[in-house]
């Protein structure tokens, strides 16, 4: 198992210029909470930092994007969460509410997505949209549906027949 | 001096031209467009012909409802033919016996192949050592358990060769075993995983596709299939093809059930009777049965199949829409086009399409002379003004499309629209020929609805319309020619990473379509394109050119709405380049592009009568 998930000045910190998403919460976050964002990117393949600092949830993340390689930070307070990109400087690109352990994994796999230029996930979670297409087909239509398709096809010829007096078919 | 008003209603938009005609002098003043409403020809047309006139109206000075600053209204006297759009499968529709699960999870976990008996995860620490068992995990049960249980069992000398999870965890719980297994997650009807199945799970490394479950025959060696039953797996097979991960469990025999319905005949009846093409053959023999029975009396479908049902529906809906009994529908010309139609893979657990061959057919139907007279009298009482009904539509075009600089007769219109394609031919005397023919910007729409698996017919007008881009970054985009723009404001975090549509005016809108890259969507958009509009645009040629001979023409004007499609008259340009005719996009009095052709013909014959 390799590193996913340390927190800075601790004996389990990630190495030194490891390509993360960086975390800055304010002190008031515990460590099982910054877990839940950490689960979000370990499962899209991305480690994270964490680290702690006074601020609220966009200043937070501003610092942490300034100190991740990634160039992504999330910053969570009491308050929510925020993600901000270096790129953009004059505010979070993107700040959600952090109350359930669900909105805090969303975070984490936006972030680590975003890390990767990739769409951000569906809002809710697990929830994905339908891979492939859904046009309803023959296949989704029931036996009594089938039955009545093919007594009102058989109907609409018979009429068809008897307007057109057999005469044109030959 | 009079206000004249040239109003075209056409299948899809109604077009205004407004003019102050002094004598001979016309002077243009405004144009104006609006959707058409209703089946052209009927009453229902007021609404959009009110709102396109008083969209000129405006534009020249007037105020919108100042109908009576107009002195007389022309209108077109509308071909007519209505043309409609239908789609079916070519290939059969088999019901597999078994179950197979190939969505395409963005993060499984682990790689490899794993095969064994499918268990419920609570099974697991009751599963004997040596057995080769594959859980399926609900997401009721925490990731660290999940794999501490498995870690477990794999000590305990259980063969746990791979998982099936329901939530998002593949990659977690991989991080967390001692050897690596390959994961599928995102499993959402995760209990529709039949248990105690031979089963096998693959997921191939990253930037591969599945190998092993995309091909029938490693299906066959690992379940042991007969060949008859390994033609029946065949679909799951081409289900898979392309996704990362796969899943695919035997189910017990007694469940087959196989349904065929025949693609069936087409009866196309011409001058020298009846010839019969089968579906299955495909466009290109539908299209020279059709060519060969020139011209076209009218077409029926083998009753009892798919191509049956279709050409009733296509008559049932055109019977409702004009009021002509059904039997006095005439379909007077077909255009196929192969395709691909999404076929729902019953035993599928994540609802999996496979992509079958299809065909989509447009029809072209001759109506009744339409009651052009009756919407002309309808409209000068309600709107208190002169109505008149103009020449026919194709010689107002030709009029109309005459505008464009550089252009003489003997020339060819082609008018590309949404409902049907139209061709004519002036002569150096003035006379006309002329062709409706089936197919144009509806069934480029339905064709890329069906092939990208779209339900909106307005998103696969949108795609028919914008080029293509890819979100790169929070400020940059890469177009589909390789482009890349900068944005000063940052995008959006919703289109971020997406492809998108790119608009007028630099409006992204992104696509909400999953594992769909921009070359996949470029190439279905401009292939439906060539196959209908340039298709048509030859086969119309033919039709209306001195002895049927394309070369014979020298110049062709494209115009309608479909000629102002960023690609199309490039296309149609280029194609009909290789017979040495000057083609190009019409540019209606050195102002309207190729819209407006009728309208203005309508107007300039106000002055000619």
């Amino acid at each position: 198992m390799g590193a996913w998930f340390g927190r800075i000045g601790s004996s389990d910190a990630l190495p030194e210029k490891m390509p993360a998403v960086w975390l800055v919460t304010d002190p008031s976050f515990s460590e099982s909470r910054a877990r839940f964002v950490a689960d979000g990117c370990e499962e899209e393949g991305i480690p994270l930092a964490w680290d702690v600092k006074q601020g609220n949830a966009d200043e937070l993340a501003r610092f942490a994007s300034l100190r991740s390689q990634l160039e992504v930070g999330i910053g969570l307070d009491a308050n929510g969460g925020a993600i901000a990109l270096v790129a953009v400087t004059d505010k979070p690109y993107i700040t959600r509410g952090a109350d359930s352990s669900k909105r805090l994994r969303w975070l984490g796999q936006a972030a680590a997505r975003i890390s990767k230029s990739q769409p951000i996930p569906d809002e809710g979670g697990e929830k994905q949209a339908p891979a492939k297409p859904s046009i309803p087909t023959k296949a989704e239509l029931s036996a009594e549906d089938e039955i009545a398709e093919i007594v009102r096809m058989a109907t609409a010829a018979l009429l068809k027949e008897m307007q057109e007096g057999g005469g044109e078919r030959t | 001096m009079a206000i004249v008003a040239g109003i075209d209603i056409g299948n899809a938009t109604t077009e205004t031209a407004l003019a102050r005609v002094e004598g001979r002098d016309i002077t243009f003043l405004a144009t104006g467009i609006s959707p058409t409403t209703g089946i052209k020809g009927t009453l229902q047309n007021m609404s959009g012909l009110r709102s396109s006139l008083g969209m000129a109206l405006e534009k020249a000075g007037f105020k919108r409802g100042q109908y009576g600053a107009v002195d007389v209204i022309r209108l077109n006297r509308a071909a007519p033919v209505i043309g409609d759009v239908a789609m079916e499968t070519v290939t059969e529709t088999i019901v597999t016996e078994s179950t197979m699960i190939g969505h395409n999870p963005s993060t499984p976990g682990g790689v490899g192949v794993g095969v064994g008996t499918t268990i419920s995860f609570d099974a697991l620490s009751r599963a004997a050592p040596g057995d080769s068992v594959i859980p399926a995990v609900e997401s009721i049960h925490d990731y660290a358990v999940v794999a501490s249980e498995i870690a477990k069992a794999l000590e305990r000398g259980v063969n746990v060769t791979a998982a099936i999870c329901q939530s998002d965890d593949g990659v977690l719980i991989e991080n967390r075993l001692p050897s690596v297994i390959p994961i599928v997650d995102e499993v959402s009807a995760i209990e529709r995983v039949p248990l105690g199945m031979r089963c096998c799970v693959e997921v191939a490394p990253p930037g591969r596709v599945v190998e092993l479950l995309a091909n029938p025959y490693d299906i066959a060696t690992l379940f042991e299939l007969s060949p008859e039953e390994t033609k029946q797996i065949v679909p799951v097979a081409r289900a898979l093809v392309g996704n990362r991960s796969a899943v695919v469990i035997r189910t017990p025999l007694g469940e087959v059930k196989e349904r065929r319905i025949p693609a069936g005949e087409l009866y196309i009846i011409g001058p020298q009777g009846k010839r019969t093409v089968n579906v299955e053959d495909g466009a290109e023999a539908i299209q020279n049965t059709v060519v060969a029975c020139y011209p076209v009396d009218n077409i029926f479908g083998q009753p009892g199949t798919n191509v049956g049902g279709m050409m009733e529906r296509v008559r049932l809906t055109m019977s409702d829409l004009t009021g002509i009994q059904i039997g006095d529908v005439y379909i007077r010309d077909l255009l196929a086009v192969d395709t691909l139609v999404p076929q729902k893979v019953v035993g599928g657990v994540a609802g999996e399409f496979s992509l079958e061959s299809g065909v989509a057919l447009a029809v072209m139907v001759k109506t009744e002379e339409l009651p052009m007279r009756k919407l002309a009298a309808a409209v000068s009482q309600d709107l208190g003004v002169k109505v008149e009904v103009g020449g026919v539509e194709a010689d107002m075009a030709i009029r109309g499309a005459l505008t464009t600089p550089g252009t003489k007769p003997p020339v060819a219109i082609l008018d590309l629209g949404a409902g049907s394609s139209d061709a004519s031919f002036m002569r150096t005397d003035g006379t006309v020929e002329l062709t409706h023919l089936a197919g144009a910007g509806n069934m480029v729409n339905t064709i890329i609805a069906s092939e990208l698996g779209i339900d909106s017919m307005d998103l696969a007008e949108s795609i028919k319309r914008n080029p293509l881009c890819r979100v790169e970054s929070a400020f940059h985009i890469r177009q589909e020619d390789g482009a890349v723009r900068f944005f000063n404001e940052p995008i959006d975090a919703s289109a971020y990473g997406r492809v998108a549509l790119l608009h007028e005016g630099d409006f992204l809108e992104p696509l909400m379509l999953n594992n769909i890259n921009v070359e996949r969507i470029r190439s279905t958009r401009r292939k439906a394109k060539q196959e209908v509009f340039v298709k048509n645009s030859i086969r119309a040629l033919e039709q209306v050119a001195p002895g049927n001979n394309v070369r014979l023409v020298d110049y062709v004007v494209i115009v309608g709405g479909s000629a102002k499609d960023f690609e199309v008259a490039n296309m149609v340009t280029n194609a009909l380049a290789r017979y040495g005719i000057v083609a190009g996009r019409g540019n209606i009095r050195s102002t309207e592009g190729p819209r407006n052709a009728v309208a203005t013909g309508l107007v300039l014959s106000s002055v000619q009568q």
